[in-house]
């Protein structure tokens, strides 16, 4: 286990090391000049420009360019953000924890209803139930993400008034009480959350569902029927551990959609996510702080996928000792 | 004796895209207080079917059961107990054991605790109590290092080891009676005798009463009490483990007691008679035997045999046992 | 002075009164009548503005701002010497208020005194002096500052303290926007605090982020990528602000803070974005639309030369009469109305709505294709191919349009320009582009038409020439008329109104007949207020400019104005 841990620690190095390198020669070589992109609509003169390009370091060759990146980053410095005059470390320190907050509430609600709605279709396969939901799911899951939102906004934010519209937090937040704050920031978490977990809760419950039909085949379920189990325990502990397999598995590859997911829903809700963040930072060619966040963002969706890695090898005994 | 398990009429079908699969067809018979009964046939004859079907082990759908269809535990018709009920049968008296241990196992759980899972299931034990008599078991079964293996997952254990966790689950509440399911078939050839040793050895112990499933007749001499051997999904003829062997009265049977069994390998294939088994979505007409019997007479194309007396406790549904054949044609 | 005619801002004073009515008479059933009787604001300075914005300013030190909601929030923390008049008046110094200076004289034709007011201090104490303003015009000289407002403060020659409160400005030459110059551009800076930082390490001093000023908010707050918080200097020596914070927080998506002025999430936004958007506020009862002039206008930009190889000119549009055609064929009526409702309206020029020159009469091109086929046929387009376009010598009247996606409007209005210039026998064919990706072909000059849209300050002198005067920064197209560079520097230059207008007529008139675009259209911006909200004015160039005279009517307080108020 240990030097498994260790093999994956440093194969994810590599890879993260590959993307911010990929990151920074694309951004560069993609149309638009960061320094242009400071002074959208309005005239400037070429001296203005040429010293930020100067101070920047935006003169200097690429390669040149890149050692110095690569300098500054064994240093933990991420270099400075273009457009907001202070370090990039700055705007992923502040837009990162909304995002992880965001997509762990997504993921608990695609995982927590798509493993029910699965695992009740699967335990009951064919039945009308079954029927109903997988025409829900479906339809769920053919709903465009944007669209979804913009819903909600309408239905429970603008008409309803159940749950604000925009933000993470309220923009009073900082006088509220304690327990203000809690109930301010899980008000504001909930539609984003639906809205990014419920087409993932489609795609869980459809895999899921399909995992534990597989697993209902199997013979050891007519075992423990025969051992005169309740169906409850049959479903439960027999069936639902074995299709955990695949969902552990969905797990680690539903990070990068989520984090790609989370671009759109972020921007709908104005959630300052690292989706936000990155979007912002691409238009204005923010090149440090896109480099960062890509690297920050391949790092969690690594890190996540070491983590489900473990997690199967823990939940399947005949992968534990090999 | 007086019969424990009472099986009347029993047909199981499947609905399949292929169409409707009578896998059992009206099969009756009966299992006396300690009395083992062997069901023999070839692959696809019905045997697993019918074994399941006792315990409602069938899914239903695609699996339904004939109208007609009792299966009478103790008097009490399993069919038709609710599944509360049902679930007290099962593994507590009706107990069972099948052909491919490794995949009957849940992978993911050690051997262990599906063995005091089992009892746990039935008796109002503590779970240590409960570890602690699965640990007898284990022991019991012929596994060594009873303590250690507990904990083992089915993985880490070879087929026969497997195979006795197996038979220690079913033993697990003294069940009265156990139904082995072609219990060696998937195991090596020498260790399809030590297992079939044990479970001899603890029926015997238990005073258990066994359905003996297995494709090979031979295996039967030395287990059985009675023979039932299917055909088609109905069983052709069933008597005495003596009489059948020495006067077997279907042609079907007496095909089987020609085929030498080949020990090297498991066959499938009963050797001898020519042919093969029919599919169940399309039975021949008449006798389901007939296009195979080397036997057959016209009447055997048109009309299913009933069922006639062979000698004492010995039936067979065959045209050729008709006093009456002579007289008509 | 010139006559600027005063811009009109239809402020929907009965809209809101409606509201107030529509409010009491719900209240009546429930809670007393009294607190309904009085329209009066909260006593002052209390409850809280929201505001939203799209992107996050870069900055909240005003020598640093480029974008104009950072300009707005800045404004907020720092004064300038004087600030311009509602009416954005730039010549001389009429509608000037005072601020950071008490008064000022026009000492001669090159220098003006102001004298600073002495009840002015930082927000740490500290007295605003001389040395103060001698340092900010430093800051914003310095290159390695690198402000942008350098070139527009290139006139003054010197500023000089003359007494601990005085302090002097002189200039290169006599001009009438000498007040403007030397107010408009900067924000007073702390001299005693930000001295002694390095002025290439300033951009990214701590000190940046903890800003210290004079005006009359400070800053409460600063979250980077969501949020700045303002709050209310009751001190503030030019009289209390009327409302205790200002949150400006950042929303991208313009539907979204729709929705939230419609569900009274926050208060007010300077953009509303498209027309159906706009619509949705004014169907809303308690939410007021204030439309005001744009500064910005919306053109199809020719390359005169030749985008594959720049020292040949442009096949098509180094022709006068070709590009006079294209103008002449293009419906901009319709277009304009078809875009943006009637919010928008036909230039005469490279000029916007919130422009003085706006109302210059300078006569518009007409709509007349048959006049456009005239020239062109002069030209020798005369024969038309199978699909209606004109052919000279086997070669078809072509040309492609790059068009950023990032703008709704703009693309709508190539659409429709596409189908009017096919009616004529031009084919244009259109490109989009990212906005990075478009902005920088068209800096380039790799184009032959780019939809481009320039925002302008009051003063659009600066402006127009870096667009259209020959060698200009932002000159994409290498536009060059000698005629027209020489009126553009003389109307900067004109020592009394009548001859700047002249000068700045005959510019306009020039570009009619040698047009280096097709002016499309110059929009009226919509800004969503809360009926809420009293007092409430939007300056075309900055949406903070009076927002802390604002006041919030005090029965229509909301139990987020006091949460957290200190
Ligand atoms: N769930 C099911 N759905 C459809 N058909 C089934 C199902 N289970 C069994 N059958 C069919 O019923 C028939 C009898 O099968 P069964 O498993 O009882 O045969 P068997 O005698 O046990 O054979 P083997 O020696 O291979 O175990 C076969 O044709 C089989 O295909
Ligand atoms: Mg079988």
């Amino acid at each position: 286990m240990g030097r498994f841990v260790l093999r994956r620690l440093a194969q994810s190095a590599v890879i993260v090391f590959l993307v911010a390198t990929l990151t920074f020669v694309l951004l560069r070589m993609a149309p638009g000049d960061p320094v242009r992109a400071q002074f959208r609509d309005v005239t400037v003169s070429q001296e203005v420009i040429d010293e930020y390009r100067r101070s920047w370091g935006l003169d200097r060759s690429m390669p040149v360019q890149y050692v110095q990146y690569l300098g500054n980053l064994i240093r933990g410095d991420f270099g400075q953000s273009f457009s907001l005059h202070r370090p990039a470390w700055d705007v992923i320190r502040e837009a990162l924890p909304n995002t992880v907050v965001l997509a762990l509430a997504a993921l608990g609600i695609s995982f927590a209803t798509g493993m029910v709605l699965g695992t009740a279709q699967g335990a009951n396969p064919n039945s009308r139930m079954d029927h109903t939901l997988t025409v829900i799911t479906l339809a769920v899951f053919s709903i465009p993400i944007f669209w979804l939102g913009l819903m909600f906004m309408l239905v429970f934010g603008q008409w309803m008034g159940w749950f604000p519209i925009g933000g993470e937090v309220s923009p009073v937040y900082r006088g509220l009480p304690l327990v203000g704050q809690l109930a301010d920031r899980f008000r504001h978490l909930v539609l984003p959350a639906l809205t990014l977990g419920l087409g993932g809760a489609a795609v869980v419950a459809r895999f899921h569902r399909a995992a534990m039909a597989e697993a209902f085949a199997e013979n050891f379920i007519r075992t423990a029927r025969a051992k005169g189990l309740s169906e409850q325990t049959v479903v439960l502990k027999h069936a639902l551990r074995n299709a955990l397999l695949p969902a552990i598995t969905m797990f680690g590859l539903s990070l990068p959609v989520l984090f790609s997911g989370s671009v759109l829903v972020e921007y709908v809700f104005a959630w300052h996510g690292m989706g936000l963040a990155a979007f912002e930072a691409v238009g204005r060619r923010d090149y440090n702080v896109v480099t960062a966040i890509t690297m920050i963002g391949a790092t969690l969706v690594v890190a996540g996928n070491m983590v489900a890695d473990l997690l199967y090898r823990l939940a399947d005994p005949r992968t534990a000792e090999s | 004796m007086t019969a424990l398990l009472r099986v009347r009429h029993l047909s199981t079908s499947f609905q399949t895209e292929a169409g409707l699969v009578r896998a059992v067809d009206d099969v009756s018979f009966d299992l006396a207080e300690g009395e083992t009964l062997g069901l023999v046939g070839e692959s696809g004859s019905g045997k697993t079917v019918t074994a399941l079907s006792i315990l409602r082990l069938i899914p239903q759908p695609p699996g339904a059961f004939g109208p007609e269809s009792r299966i009478e535990y103790d008097g009490v018709d399993l069919l038709r107990l609710p599944s509360r009920e049902l679930r007290k049968v099962r593994g507590a008296q009706i107990a069972m054991i099948f052909q491919e241990p490794m995949s009957s196992l849940n992978p993911v759980l050690t051997v262990g605790s599906q063995i005091s899972e089992a009892i746990r299931a039935h008796e109002p034990v503590s779970r240590k109590e409960a570890n602690d008599r699965a640990v007898e078991l284990l022991d019991l079964v012929g596994i060594p290092e009873p303590g250690r293996r507990f904990r083992d997952y089915p993985h880490q254990m070879s087929g026969g080891m497997q195979q006795r966790v197996m038979i220690g689950m079913a033993l697990s509440c003294r069940p009265k009676i156990l139904i082995a399911d072609e219990p060696t078939t998937a195991l090596d050839v020498t260790i399809q005798a030590q297992i079939l040793d044990l479970l001899l050895e603890l029926k015997e112990r238990f005073a258990m009463s066994v359905l003996f499933i297995t494709h090979d007749l031979g295996v039967l001499a030395g287990v059985a009490d009675r023979v039932a051997v299917m055909y088609g999904g109905s069983i052709v003829e069933q008597g005495p483990v003596r009489a059948v062997f020495e006067q077997p009265a279907h042609p079907y049977t007496r095909g089987l007691l020609h085929a030498v069994p080949r020990v090297d390998r498991p066959s499938d294939r009963i050797e001898g008679i020519p042919g093969s088994v029919p599919t169940a979505t399309a039975w021949p007409s008449g006798c389901r035997f007939h296009p195979r019997c080397s036997e057959c007479m016209k009447r055997c194309e048109v009309d299913a045999p009933p069922s006639y007396s062979a000698g004492t406790d010995h039936t067979a549904r065959c045209w050729l046992l008709d006093q009456s054949e002579g007289q008509r044609q | 002075m010139l006559d600027l005619a005063p811009l009109t801002i239809p402020f929907p004073g009965g809209h809101m009164r409606t509201t107030k009515a529509a409010a009491c008479l719900t209240l009546a059933w429930t809670i007393v009548i009294t607190a309904c009787a009085s329209d009066r604001p909260c006593a002052s300075p209390c409850g809280t503005i929201i505001v939203n914005i799209t992107g996050a300013p870069e900055t909240v030190l005003p020598v640093f701002a480029v974008s104009s909601n950072a300009q707005a929030i800045t404004g907020l923390l720092f004064l300038p010497l004087a600030e311009i008049g509602n009416d954005l008046n730039y010549l001389g110094d009429g509608g000037f208020e005072p601020r950071i200076a008490r008064s000022w004289t026009f000492e001669d034709s090159v220098t003006i005194v102001f004298a600073l007011d002495r009840r002015a201090t930082w927000e740490d104490g500290e007295p605003v002096t001389a040395r103060d303003v001698v340092f900010t015009y430093e800051l914003y000289r310095h290159p390695a500052v690198n402000s942008d407002e350098r070139e527009d403060i290139s006139d003054i020659v010197a500023v000089e303290a003359r007494e601990e409160h005085i302090v002097a400005f002189s200039f290169s030459h006599p001009y009438q926007q000498q007040f403007y110059d030397a107010t408009y551009h900067m924000r007073i800076h702390p001299a005693h605090l930000l001295d002694t930082i390095p002025r290439e390490a300033l951009r990214t001093h701590d000190l940046t982020r903890a800003p210290v000023g004079s005006g009359p908010y400070r800053l409460g707050r600063w979250d980077v990528n969501s949020t700045v918080e303002l709050l209310a200097n009751p001190d503030f020596f030019l009289g209390a602000p009327g409302v205790a914070r200002i949150v400006v927080q950042v929303v991208p998506d313009l539907n979204t803070t729709v929705s939230q002025l419609i569900a009274e999430e926050t208060d007010f936004a300077d953009f509303l974005g498209s027309p159906s958007n706009v619509q949705r506020v004014r169907e809303t009862k308690e939410v007021a639309v204030i439309d005001f002039p744009s500064l910005a206008y919306v053109f199809v930009g020719f390359n005169l030369r030749d985008p594959s190889s720049p020292n040949r000119p442009h096949p098509l549009f180094a022709n006068r009469d070709v590009r006079r055609a294209i103008g002449l064929a293009v419906d901009l009526a319709a277009i304009a109305e078809a875009v943006l409702g009637d919010s928008s309206a036909v230039p005469s020029g490279p000029v916007s709505r919130g422009n003085a020159l706006w109302d210059y009469e300078v006569e518009r091109t007409p709509f007349d294709v048959g006049r456009a086929t005239q020239l062109l046929e002069s030209q020798g387009w005369t024969e038309t191919d199978s699909q209606g376009y004109r052919v000279r010598n086997g070669q078809r009247l072509s040309f492609t349009l790059l068009v950023p996606s990032s703008s709704g409007m703009r693309r709508q209005a190539a659409i429709i320009m596409e189908s009017q210039l096919h009616a004529a026998g031009i084919e244009m064919l259109i490109e989009e582009l990212e906005f990075n990706a478009w902005y920088e072909r068209s800096q380039r000059g790799r184009f032959d038409a780019t939809l481009g849209n320039w925002g302008q300050k009051p003063n659009p002198a600066n402006a127009i020439g870096g667009a259209w005067g020959t060698g200009g920064p932002d000159n994409w197209g290498s536009y060059s008329n000698a005629a027209f560079d020489s009126m553009l520097a003389a109307a900067s230059r004109a020592t009394n109104p009548a001859q700047a207008r002249t000068n700045w007529l005959a510019a306009l008139r020039l570009l009619q007949r040698d047009p280096p675009a097709v002016w499309v259209f110059a929009p009226s911006q919509a800004a969503g207020v809360h009926g809420r909200l009293q007092n409430v004015f939007v300056r075309s160039d900055d949406w903070g400019a009076t927002m802390w005279r604002w006041q919030i009517a005090s029965d229509q307080m909301l139990p987020r104005d006091r949460v957290g108020v200190p």
